[in-house]
């Protein structure tokens, strides 16, 4: 990752988010697993999950809860273990800001997503990095200038469209051998 | 800029809603006549769901440390075996 103040102070805030949550959440989602005869592991898991789809959800502008952050959390981890273990759908039971929650279908990443992910990873972590600096840390393009070393905005915009290319060349080349990513 | 990465800059704005109604019209027509350029509308929106996995998949990482760290730490003793007493027999 290409390491500036405000990208770090990202990662703190999020860190201390995480570290908070883990403390308040963690104990109620682990009861609910052992619940379910869940082991730790099996609780470790399905908590992990929870919170960044929590933090994923919480991202996107309007997000409002009616409950409390730990309540919701753990209402996420319910509809994961039921995705997970389908068997446990008649005996899971939801409050109805539970019920409320919806994790997208596209919350899993198929077999072909991820080796291409993997194949990104080891020929364009930089512009994946740049490209998830623009899109989720929302850098302004004056920020990315700034850490990329870019004397202007144009250069650092044009190298933004350069990664999108590259990672969708990579994608159509792969897109014969990783046939079912496109169905 | 170059024209292919022009055309990346209009599909995204596209994308992300932020063309004008004049602008959108004229887009759609062209796009219903272009198969090129409704093939990278589709590779693209795959792009971007590869963003959204790899920064997931850093997410990840980061609360699997987390966890690490809350589970290591001595200072947190009562925490970890009050967790731990959940799974006892």
């Amino acid at each position: 990752m290409f390491k500036t103040a405000s990208e770090s102070t990202i990662k703190i805030n999020r860190e201390k988010l995480f570290y908070e949550l883990y403390e308040s959440s963690f104990p109620a989602v682990a009861r609910f697993v052992r619940k379910m005869n869940g082991n730790f592991d099996d609780a470790k898991d399905i908590f992990q999950e929870a919170l960044v789809v929590y933090y994923e959800k919480s991202s996107i502008e309007g997000f409002v809860i009616s409950a409390s952050h730990e309540a919701y959390i753990l209402g996420i981890a319910k509809h994961l273990w039921i995705r997970k273990f389908r068997k446990d759908q008649h005996v899971v039971t939801f409050s109805v800001s539970e019920s409320e929650i919806v994790i997208p279908d596209t919350h899993n990443t198929t077999m072909n997503e991820e080796r291409l992910l993997h194949l990104l990873e080891e020929t364009g972590k930089k512009c994946l990095d740049l490209l998830v600096s623009f899109y989720h840390d929302n850098k302004s393009i004056k920020e990315i200038m700034n850490f990329l070393g870019y004397r202007n905005e144009h250069t650092a915009t044009v190298q933004k469209y350069k990664c999108l290319e590259r990672v969708r060349d990579t994608v159509k080349e792969k897109q014969l051998t990783y046939e079912d990513f496109f169905e | 800029m170059r024209t292919s990465l022009n055309e990346i800059r209009t599909i995204e704005r596209y994308l992300q809603e932020k063309m004008t109604d004049e602008e959108k019209l004229s887009f759609e027509i062209e796009l219903s006549e272009n198969k090129v350029l409704q093939l990278h509308l589709g590779l693209q929106k795959k792009v971007y769901r590869l963003i959204d996995l790899y920064h997931r998949r850093f997410l990840k990482r980061e609360v699997a440390h987390i966890h690490h760290i809350i589970f290591s730490d001595p200072a947190k003793v009562k925490f970890q075996e009050s967790v731990r007493k959940i799974f006892k027999p």
